[in-house]
């Protein structure tokens, strides 16, 4: 039962949240820029984007008269689909997860590569030289990135020794089994809060997490690493042909792919549904703030801070350029994951033992 | 209804390997490939291996179709539609290819007169310790073996690219 009921919220939330995170990047960008944004639909122009979807949904179905018909119209369901697929094995809070299955993770790392291929089928159903360009360029990207990403999250689940997302979020907060060391130092099982959040608990796991994060901006075509829908070179990527509804499905797509990279994060990284207040002397302020319906609450707030990130992100840095972009993965993020992996090892045998 | 969704997986995988031999566009084939290999993920879920079924994933969507596709787009569009796709008549390698393909296929119907459907299965669950530990006891020489075959390829890959910028 609450598989349907947390798929169904979830593919509202979805919809909801990719139309404001929209509204927020323009507003972060505007501020950015020394503008206001939009201001005249609605309060603070909050109905803008509602404004603009129902625009797009009105608009003529064009499918280009030498696409390939069947692979244009399959290859925005096949994107949406393999992102939505994403969120299954996502805790939301400690009895709100649909799938807790062993292998949760590694399940994620799949459903990324699915996407791709959704991608390429869009850029070579086109029969245009952008969207194919577009495709390519973001399928080099997202396979080359994929490797310091997983190497990230492999110096991660080491120290956890499972892959169950439900059960790395477990072992860092109050509910943990085992024991949890802040630093390899100092035991905050009891005390919970920021101090157990997965970045804590050993020196080299903050830079796992900067290497993931830049992984996962290369993933979801953000910028600095928007080669794949570079404006000023390829149109718009490889969603160039696509109009209405369709159009709408790959937008959606790429804003879920935001959230969902983000919430794997949050889950790794910040202690998923675990609370920042820590349990001090006799205000037991974690005990207070962890339960189902504040798991909610902390896991939202951590991801869509981590989405306002990659949105700060976008309007900060310049763009790379291909060769730019292939030195840092492979000069740079491989060799230095690698020696985090190895760290995280020596960490798990010699530090915590 | 569990049933009706295996049906359906069957029907998939074999249909799509049907499509992917039989059409005449290679990126169509490509495509079936994909929803052929999506739909043995779904029966390898049946069989209560999702370890396995998560790793065909993987390494056949997220490695060899993408390669594919990569190859496929790099290459002109006229090439492709000049490269023969049905050859009438068949040569040694295909002779070879054939042969490979009914050896393991009397293998796999070997292991399933031997065993009968009606077996009960031994299920150890899908934990990935035992996986883990099982590829570093009982079977570490194969695994070793096939992480070498790997490294091969990795340094033959390297050597190929370079050889072309020259």
């Amino acid at each position: 039962m609450a598989f349907y009921f947390i798929s169904i919220v979830l593919l509202g939330f979805i919809a909801v949240y990719a139309l404001m995170a929209v509204w927020a990047e323009r507003k972060v960008s505007a501020w950015i820029q020394d503008r206001v944004g939009p201001v005249v639909t609605g309060k603070y122009g909050l109905l803008q984007t509602f404004a603009d979807i129902f625009k797009m949904l009105q608009k003529e179905d064009i499918t280009p008269t030498l696409a390939d018909k069947k692979l244009f119209l399959a290859a925005p369901i096949l994107v949406f689909t393999a992102v939505f697929m994403g969120f299954a094995t996502i805790p939301f809070s400690p009895t709100y997860i649909s799938s807790s299955i062993n292998i949760g993770i590694f399940y994620l790392l799949a459903i990324v590569s699915i996407e791709v291929l959704g991608i390429l089928m869009a850029g070579w159903a086109s029969n245009n030289k952008y969207a194919l360009l577009g495709s390519i360029r973001s399928i080099a990207q997202i396979i080359s990135y994929e490797i310091p990403a997983a190497l990230a999250i492999l110096a991660v689940i080491m120290l956890f020794q499972t892959l169950n997302l439900q059960e790395i979020c477990m072992q860092q907060g109050i509910l943990s089994k085992q024991k949890i060391y802040f630093f390899g130092f100092w035991e905050v099982s009891k005390i919970g809060g920021i101090f157990a959040w997965t970045i804590f608990q050993a020196p080299h796991l903050l830079i796992a997490f900067v290497i993931y994060f830049i992984a996962s901006l290369a993933e979801c075509n953000r910028t600095p690493f928007d080669i794949p829908e570079a404006e000023s070179e390829l149109v718009a990527g490889f969603h160039v042909e696509y109009t209405g509804f369709k159009f709408g499905a790959l937008f959606l797509a790429e804003y879920a792919m935001m959230f969902l990279v983000s919430m794997i994060a949050a889950v790794l990284f910040f202690g998923g549904w675990n609370t920042p207040l820590p349990n001090l002397a006799s205000f037991a302020l974690a005990d207070y703030t962890t339960g189902a319906y504040w798991g909610i609450v902390w896991i939202l707030l951590k991801a869509l801070s981590l989405v306002l990130l990659q949105v700060w992100i976008r309007w900060t840095f310049p763009r790379y350029r291909m060769d730019q972009l292939m030195t840092l993965c492979w000069k740079v993020l491989i060799p230095l994951s690698f020696v985090i992996v190895l760290f995280s090892g020596i960490w798990k045998l010699f530090i915590l033992n | 209804m569990i049933n009706l969704v295996f049906y359906f997986f069957a029907f998939l995988a074999i249909a799509a390997a049907l499509y992917a031999v039989s059409t005449k566009q290679i990126i169509r084939s490509v495509f079936a490939m994909f929803a052929c290999f999506f739909a043995i993920s779904g029966l390898l879920v049946f069989a209560q291996s999702d370890f396995i079924a998560i790793a065909h994933l993987m390494i056949y969507v997220g490695g060899i179709l993408v390669v594919m596709v990569f190859g496929i787009m790099l290459s002109q569009k006229a090439s492709l539609s000049n490269a023969v796709l049905h050859n009438k008549s068949i040569s040694l390698h295909q002779y070879l290819a054939l042969l490979a393909c009914v050896a393991l296929f009397v293998i796999l119907m070997y292991f399933f007169y031997l065993y009968g459907p009606n077996t009960p299965i031994h299920y150890v669950g899908s934990d990935i310790e035992i996986i883990g530990i099982a590829l570093l006891t009982k079977y570490l020489l194969p695994f070793e073996l096939v992480s070498l075959l790997l490294l091969a390829a990795f340094i033959f890959t390297a050597m190929v690219t370079r050889k072309n910028k020259n």
